[in-house]
């Protein structure tokens, strides 16, 4: 028996429900050598601004118990030669190809946006990364103020007719109000989480760590969060979510499917082992064999929760 | 091309206090590796430590089919490096990074290494040899104990001059000392100078090359979360004219980089 391990994100068909997260798997070129792209159910590509930003300045890591802090600061080609120098190289791929998008105001957000619905390449889906801090309105993160979330969507909703994906970030005190907020205005999907605040210091030095003193915690530190939120917006809306955190294994999949998530993203892991996302495909498959599981996508939301 | 490789211990020494030489059975690696380059070495099947660790290929023995690093104890993960035993098996990927580039005919390649900076230098020292030329190696330390491993280093048909700065072996003084006398003893044109050490070092062989007006190339080492070009996580400053700063991923564009090319001041 072939276990049937496609899912769907609102309009958007993966064969699988394995993606690999923004940022942490380059333009997809560096993974290539490790194995056969197609095998995923997606790619999320780096964030793309409108310009090429350089990043910040170094360090831009340091690694804590079980996760990683990082403040690469959005370094990327800009959309112009993202267009030019490394979409074309996805397309050969038959794997879902989600480009995440930022900008520093809703009007970046939606030249980025206008850049990409220009071209005839293929791109099956937007992310929109909604953690950048600074933005015109009053400094503070796209998702952080369910308004700002909703107006954003909104504008950005008008632009394309492809999946729209907010993903929001966890530092918040209401995740899931952001939720419906961007459900409201359109967005076929959210994902959850991106990185954590958080913070080192050496001792030693008493200094920070990373020359931006805080960073995003990312890795299997953060699981547990990410299957709480996830949980928390499974219960506020309708759409589907894709949950990000720590996944590491086949094991992690199925827990995050079972709190509500129809998909993942695979993020830190792939530093530590290439070709991990590829491996998690095959162990789910060979799980749904041996358990009799036919559809995987039934297995989306049944936590069994005592009252 | 880089890849995944399950590599048996063959042999792993302690070669002084907290140095130790280890050599895997990895013919694919021998074959592939070149001088400059790095494996990045899972540690162990847990999330902690959570990142590789990158270490200098030191040696190929490509008959053998084997690779040495050599590597200090610094914190957890060469601790447990440190521990493994002939018969486990080491998860290497790699080879990763940039390699030393040939010097010009009838120059003299002259390496300066600072402590464990020697590993990435003993293999291109090896590998320059191997095409027939004698480089001149110039080896500092804090003292005699960290000069290691002088057993391989006495052993091969090149030129080795030592520096301590506790004077416990070779001349009294840093190795960049040795290097301002190399350099005095000849015309610009006719050397190349390859350096791996401590950034204060570096700066310094840069600065000292510069005023002789040699070039050469330094070879860097940063934290790496990946180390093949996915994190951005191991930028360094790029040298450049313009205003705007602009880095280089030492994991991807090095670790071996020229003069010219990365921003040691900033
Ligand atoms: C390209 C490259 C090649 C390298 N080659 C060698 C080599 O041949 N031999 C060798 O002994 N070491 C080499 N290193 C350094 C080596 O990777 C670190 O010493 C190692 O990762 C420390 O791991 P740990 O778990 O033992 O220490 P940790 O517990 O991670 O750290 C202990 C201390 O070491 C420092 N440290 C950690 N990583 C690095 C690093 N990459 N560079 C400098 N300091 C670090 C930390 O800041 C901390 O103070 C290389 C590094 C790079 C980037
Ligand atoms: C080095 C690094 C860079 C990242 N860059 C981005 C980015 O450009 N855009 C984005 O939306 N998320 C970015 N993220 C967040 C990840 O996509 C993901 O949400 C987060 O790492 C949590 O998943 P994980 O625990 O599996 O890594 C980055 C994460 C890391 C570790
Ligand atoms: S270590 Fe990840 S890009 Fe260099």
């Amino acid at each position: 028996m072939n276990a049937d391990l496609q899912v769907a994100i609102g309009p958007l068909a993966l064969k699988n429900p394995v993606l690999v997260a923004s940022g942490t798997f380059g333009y997809g070129e560096e993974f290539a050598p490790y194995f056969d792209l197609s095998i995923l159910g997606g790619v999320v590509t780096k964030t793309i601004t409108f310009e090429a930003r350089a990043g910040n300045p170094p360090p831009r890591i340091a690694e804590t118990t079980a996760g990683m802090l990082n403040s690469i600061g959005l370094a990327n080609v800009g959309v112009e030669a993202f267009l030019r120098e490394k979409l074309p190289f996805l397309q050969r791929f038959s794997t879902a190809i989600i480009v995440n998008v930022a900008g520093r105001s809703t009007e970046e957000f939606q030249a980025v946006l206008r850049c990409l619905e220009e071209s005839e390449l293929r791109i099956d889906a937007y992310e929109l990364n909604y953690s950048c801090p600074n933005v015109k309105e009053g400094g503070m993160a796209f998702s952080a103020s369910p308004q700002v979330a909703h107006a954003v969507t909104s504008a950005l909703r008008k632009v394309t007719r492809k999946p729209l994906i907010a993903k929001l970030t966890p530092n918040v005190t209401n995740i899931a109000e952001i939720a419906r907020a961007v459900a409201e205005a359109g967005a076929d999907a959210v994902s959850a989480i991106n990185t954590l605040l958080g913070m080192a210091v050496d001792y030693r030095t008493r200094g920070p760590k990373l020359g931006s003193v805080v960073g995003g915690l990312s890795g299997p530190a953060i699981k547990p969060v990410a299957l709480a939120k996830v949980w928390e917006i499974k219960k506020a809306v309708d759409i589907p979510i894709i949950g990000i955190g720590g996944v590491q294994s086949y094991e992690d999949v199925l827990e995050f499917m079972i709190v509500g998530a129809s998909a993942v993203q695979v993020g830190t892991a792939n530093f530590v082992v290439p070709n991990c996302a590829a491996r998690i495909v095959r162990d789910l498959q060979r799980y749904c064999e041996q358990q009799g599981i036919c559809r995987l996508a039934d297995l989306v939301g049944t936590l069994q929760v005592n009252n | 091309m880089p890849a995944l490789h399950a590599c048996p211990v063959t042999r792993n020494e302690q070669v002084s206090q907290t140095v130790f030489r280890l050599t895997l059975h990895a013919p694919d690696l021998a074959l592939a590796a070149a001088p400059g380059q790095f494996v990045n070495i899972r540690i162990q099947e847990a999330p902690v430590p959570l990142w590789r660790r990158p270490l200098s290929v030191y040696s190929v023995d490509r008959d053998a089919g084997s690779i040495r690093l050599l590597f200090e104890v610094r914190g957890l993960g060469t601790r447990i490096l440190a521990a493994s035993r002939p018969g486990t098996t080491v998860d290497a990927l790699g080879p990763l990074g940039s390699t030393f580039s040939a010097p010009p005919p009838e120059t003299l390649p002259i390496l300066v290494a600072g402590g464990l900076g020697i590993a990435p230098l003993h293999f291109w020292a090896e590998e320059l040899v191997r095409a027939g030329r004698r480089p001149l190696l110039l080896f500092g330390a804090r003292t005699a104990e960290a000069l290691c491993p002088l057993d391989d280093l006495r052993r091969l048909a090149w030129d080795l001059r030592l520096a301590t700065e506790d004077g416990t072996e070779g001349v009294h003084g840093m190795v960049t000392e040795l290097l301002a006398t190399a350099l005095a003893e000849r015309a610009p044109q006719q050397t190349m100078v390859y350096a791996c050490g401590p950034v204060p070092m570096l700066r310094e062989v840069v600065r000292i090359c510069a005023a002789h007006g040699v070039d050469g190339q330094i070879c860097l080492e940063t934290l790496m979360a990946c180390g093949f070009g996915a994190c951005m996580g191991c930028a360094v400053p790029a040298r450049g004219c313009s205003p705007q700063p602009s880095y280089k991923l030492v994991c991807k564009e090095g670790p071996v980089f020229t003069f010219a090319e990365v921003d040691l001041e900033r």
